[in-house]
């Protein structure tokens, strides 16, 4: 209970007031949109106000954080009531809001089988287990503990005067503050522990309002369609129970890739934000978009710089879209620039950004990495049929129906108006798909399949409005090219395709991925050891085989790298993840002159290793005692000898 | 650490000394354990102890017993009936 109270508190009610303090009482949002926006901007607020909380130097406690939502709730209340009512605009939102019978009936029923696929795939994750999950979870368990903001830092293994140590503290680039505060404020509120199934249900809670953020995005895209719902629905259909479980779906959720779903959340309501600015030259929305904007950039650096490409293609497209009368918009833009509203925004921004908190990425140089040519492999670009398995076949396939068909209308009122939905879902899908395919072309190195795994959300929109304008235009004009007898078969065809794809998928994706014993028994002996911390001077585990071995550091808290690991086999091989092979060689090879070396240069005592895999080798040797076993898990003392 | 119930697991209570003091903790649906302390290959002494799902069992072992022994690895044997597992430590 105190649980999901916490959620509420730090997931609902900051983004809440806040919209009410900046929209007032004007009906602009319906009651769906105000929950999913709330949720989102809720992530962005806790960790603005946590980020001033620590600068000020006050510790994240209980109270101080429940204080704070507490003032921040106040102050957006007292400027809501000074508002005055407004209901000049309802008309327009409440259109889009009213669905028919059977369209509520269709979204219902989408939510709850993408519901029920996805919990079902979870009940065997809900245990923490992934291996991002734990080392995200480390980071929040430390904000708990410290009370303040982290030094992203780890000490890895160096070589010095022919001798291993452990170095000195590095900074690490891969963490952002955004991923890891709003698990701290919820376990400080309610007291939960971090070894539980909380992590997993609030990431399932973002990835659900991240799905419901793409239907109200669709439905805002084409609200000049009469279509507009019907594609929401289907838009809602392609990314919601089919497809539900790979990757960025569930598949993240359980993983705990937590940057990515919080960004595919934000994503969408950020190009929401933006489309109702710039269509309804509405200042305050284009605020709300800068907000959620920057939330993305102390959130997850990928989605953000995927977000900068897109907004700044969108802006080139928009301006040559209107070139004749580029004047006449570039003025209506600086208008809602030099506003109140985003003027301020800006420099609480810049301010923020320069005094209060600088995203880790950007004081490390770690930007740097991103750009250029791709080294590693896994970022060399994706071929065409692996884009396509990963995007999902039929959602590429209408989606590709869908740009070209937004494109033939977008060419045919070009001078018109400007579309910005077709130069949004144009602008998105040409980037991920540039990356992807061709970095090259682009000049990022960033994981393929991870960018590819962007494109489920555009393609998804796309792919329903293929869908839908081919039927549609079938069904009225559909004698020119089919009898309409033919078009329900047609559809229903076409239908089976698609969700016998996604289920098929499901199906594939859904296969057990930790044996909660495994989980249970890592967890035991991590205990064991971390109560016996003071007879270990320092620990090596096993990564390859051990169930759930990054969570073993959390029962230390001693250091990001503590205990130190053997990591996978080709993380030594490529030559720029691992550059020693200390941890490689103390596990498969304990009694060779390199690990006694690295065992006495490093003061290595404990080590937890698979039971049925690493056994043999330190049961050959008499430099190691076994002195913990279970199913599946052995540790070994190394006395001095 | 009693989810799905179907394990168990043995350790020393003192990693680092020659203590032998060692604890059988139960998550499994077998009760009755026997455990063997062994002196290389033979055996010091043996018992049959029974430990209740959920429950744990600590086994002190007398050190005067052991301290005069001509065998350097101690090896505690437990097994269920079905699974066997073990525990040493090797003592100057």
């Amino acid at each position: 209970m105190a649980f999901y109270l916490s959620v509420g508190i730090v997931l609902f009610l900051p983004g809440y007031v806040f919209l009410l303090a900046v929209f007032g009482k004007k009906k602009i949002f319906g009651n769906i949109k105000k929950l999913i926006i709330s949720f989102a901007g809720s992530i962005i607020l806790i960790d603005f106000l946590m980020l001033l909380l620590g600068k000020a130097g006050i510790s994240f406690t209980r109270f101080s954080i429940l204080a704070t939502i507490g003032l921040f709730t106040a102050v957006c209340l007292a400027i809501y009531c000074f508002r005055k009512k407004q209901s000049e605009d309802e008309t327009q939102e409440n259109k889009l809001d009213k669905f028919s019978k059977n369209q509520a009936v269709a979204i219902i029923a989408i939510v709850v089988l993408t519901i029920l696929i996805k919990t079902f795939y979870l009940t065997d994750t809900i245990l923490p287990s992934s291996t991002d999950l734990g080392h995200h979870m480390y980071w929040s368990k430390m904000i708990s503990e410290t009370g303040k903001i982290p030094d992203y830092v780890q000490k890895d293994i160096v070589s010095q005067d022919g001798n291993f140590i452990i170095g000195s503290a590095k900074p690490i680039s891969d963490f952002i503050i955004g991923e890891h505060l709003i698990f701290s404020a919820i376990s400080l509120i309610s007291g939960i522990g971090y070894i539980s199934y909380f992590p997993v249900i609030v990431l399932y809670l973002i990835n659900i309002f991240g799905i419901l953020g793409i239907f109200i995005l669709a439905l805002r895209l084409f609200e000049k369609s009469r279509h507009s719902k019907n594609i929401a629905i289907l838009s809602l259909f392609l990314i919601g129970p089919i497809f539900a479980i790979a990757p960025p779906q569930s598949k993240y959720t359980g993983g705990g890739v937590i940057g990515n779903t919080i960004g595919n959340l934000l994503l969408p309501l950020t190009f929401y934000f933006y489309v109702r600015a710039f269509r309804e030259k509405n200042a305050f929305f284009l605020f709300v978009g800068l907000l959620f904007s920057m939330g993305l950039f102390y959130t997850h650096h990928l989605t953000a710089l995927l977000f900068l490409m897109v907004f700044a293609l969108t802006v080139v497209f928009s301006l040559l879209n209107n070139f004749k009368d580029i004047k006449n918009l570039v003025v209506s833009w600086l208008k809602m620039i030099f506003s109140a509203p985003v003027i301020s925004f800006l420099v609480f921004a810049g301010l923020f950004a320069l005094f209060v908190y600088t995203p880790t990425y950007l004081q490390n140089q770690a930007v740097s990495t991103v750009i250029g040519e791709a080294v590693k492999q896994e970022h060399q670009g994706l071929t065409l049929t692996q884009f396509k398995f990963t995007v999902g076949e039929p959602r590429l396939a209408f989606g590709i129906i869908g740009i070209i068909i937004l494109g033939i209308i977008f060419w045919k009122h070009r001078k018109n108006q400007i579309e910005y939905h077709f130069i949004i879902l144009f602008s998105w899908i040409l980037l991920i798909a540039l990356i992807a395919l061709k970095p090259d072309l682009v000049g990022v190195s960033i994981p393929s399949a991870r960018i590819a795994n962007y494109g489920v959300y555009p393609l998804s929109i796309l792919a329903a409005f293929g869908f839908m304008y081919v039927f549609s235009r079938l069904k009225n004009d559909g004698g020119l090219f089919i009898k309409k007898s033919l078009l329900f078969p047609a559809l229903i065809l076409v239908s089976t395709f698609v969700i016998f794809s996604g289920s098929y998928d499901n199906a594939q994706n859904a296969k057990k991925t930790a044996d909660p014993q495994k989980v249970v028994e890592t967890f035991h002996a991590s205990q064991y050891a971390s109560a016996r911390k003071d007879q270990f001077q320092q620990i090596l585990h096993d990564h390859i085989y051990l169930t759930a071995d990054s969570w073993i550091k959390l029962f230390f808290m001693r250091d990001y790298n503590f205990p130190i690991y053997r990591a996978n086999l080709d993380r030594y091989e490529n030559g720029i993840d691992r550059k020693e092979t200390c941890t490689l060689s103390m596990i498969s090879n304990p009694d060779s002159p390199e690990s006694i070396k690295c065992f006495e240069n490093l003061k290595i005592n404990g080590i937890i290793v698979n039971k049925k895999i690493d056994e043999p080798q330190f049961r050959k040797t008499e430099n190691f005692w076994q002195i913990y076993s279970s199913e599946d898990v052995n540790i070994y003392y190394r006395p001095q000898l | 650490m009693n989810y799905q119930k179907n394990w168990w697991v043995v350790y020393f209570e003192n990693p680092s000394g020659s203590s032998l003091n060692f604890t059988i903790e139960n998550h499994s649906k077998e009760t009755a354990f026997n455990y063997k302390i062994m002196g290389d290959e033979n055996i010091l002494e043996e018992k049959n102890i029974s430990i209740k799902n959920n429950r744990q069992q600590k086994i002190n072992i007398d050190p005067v017993a052991f301290e005069n022994i001509p065998e350097r690895k101690i090896t505690i044997i437990i097994t269920d009936g079905n699974n066997k597992k073990e525990i040493y430590k090797i003592l100057n």
